[in-house]
């Protein structure tokens, strides 16, 4: 009786079993330096995805506050003071008397 | 070349009269390590394992480079998935599962991006498939991935589980999830298309 080409096919293919020593020297040394470069690109990918989110932020507090400068407190400036009145002003901040 | 070293679980376990006599954690035990965050767990769980995962999947790959990605892939996806792994059965059926599963992704993404390939064997070489036993190996090797190619990717997992992993009946379902008569009547159906392919290779 002859043999089914189909089965002495698969038989050959299956006795001739790959060699996969040399594709498996270091591989768990690439798989985890894969899972580190996964980890830190998805780091990378949430600060790039926040960002529009922090820049429009920063938008709005820069906008509340250019609306809002008119009721802040005037800064006072020690050099403006002396340009504008002069020297009693030194005096004034160096003794305390007017 | 990585060292392992034990984390301190394993080695404050030891007591100084029994610590030569520790012996390695357990699947289920790196399991757990490696999802309190200890990488080197999961590198050993790897070193255990890879054999049999190259193994398998050098039966679906074609070459050394797909059998690097498809092989990382498995652990990627392993390590993803890992805390639903429930210990319920042990971690190699888990992760023969997993290892299926890639392999069958990666048959149908191959077949998605496949061309026809044309097959160019000398026809005397083909003739002689199976009767003649000077064959060699590589290139019945090459006629059986060249013929497997035309199969749906259904039909190439079953068969290559079944003729060349030579898996049963009832571990390919429980690897596939595929019922057992599903899996026999697709391999039975398998088997005939392959047959045609080769004798209509072996005539044209």
């Amino acid at each position: 009786m002859n043999p089914d080409p189909l089965d002495a096919l698969f038989r050959t293919v299956r006795e001739d079993a790959p060699d996969t020593s040399r594709a498996e020297f270091g591989f768990e040394t690439r798989v985890l330096a894969r899972i580190r470069a996964e980890r830190r690109s998805s780091w990378q990918g949430w600060a790039w995805r926040l960002c529009p989110f922090f820049t429009a932020l920063a938008v709005a507090a820069g906008a509340w506050f250019y609306g809002h400068r008119d009721g802040l407190p005037e800064t006072e400036n020690f050099y403006d003071a002396v340009r504008l009145a002069g020297t009693p002003v030194v005096s004034f901040y160096l003794t305390g008397e007017p | 070349m990585t060292v392992l070293a034990w984390p301190m679980p394993f080695i404050s376990a030891a007591t100084s009269h029994d610590a030569g006599a520790e012996s390695p954690p357990d699947d289920a035990a790196l399991v757990r390590h490696i999802l309190g965050g200890d990488e080197r767990s999961f590198a050993e769980l790897i070193r255990r394992h890879k054999s049999r995962v190259f193994g398998t999947c050098s039966r679906f790959a074609r070459d050394s480079h797909e059998l690097d990605d498809i092989c990382q892939e498995v652990f990627l996806r392993a390590y993803r998935k890992l805390s639903g792994f429930r210990g319920e059965a042990p971690f190699e059926h888990w992760l023969a599962t997993l290892t299926v599963s890639v392999c069958y992704d990666y048959l149908r993404k191959e077949r998605r991006h496949r061309e026809n390939l044309a097959y160019n064997v000398e026809t005397s070489e083909r003739r002689d498939v199976g009767a003649d036993e000077s064959l060699s190996a590589r290139r019945a090797k090459e006629l059986l991935d060249w013929a497997m190619r035309q199969l749906e990717p259904e039909d190439q997992l079953v068969l290559t589980l079944l003729e060349l992993e030579e898996r049963s009946i009832r571990e390919i379902a429980d690897v596939t999830g595929w019922g057992e008569s599903k899996v026999k009547v697709r391999a039975f159906r398998a088997r005939a298309k392959l047959k045609l392919i080769i004798e209509e290779s072996h005539e044209s």
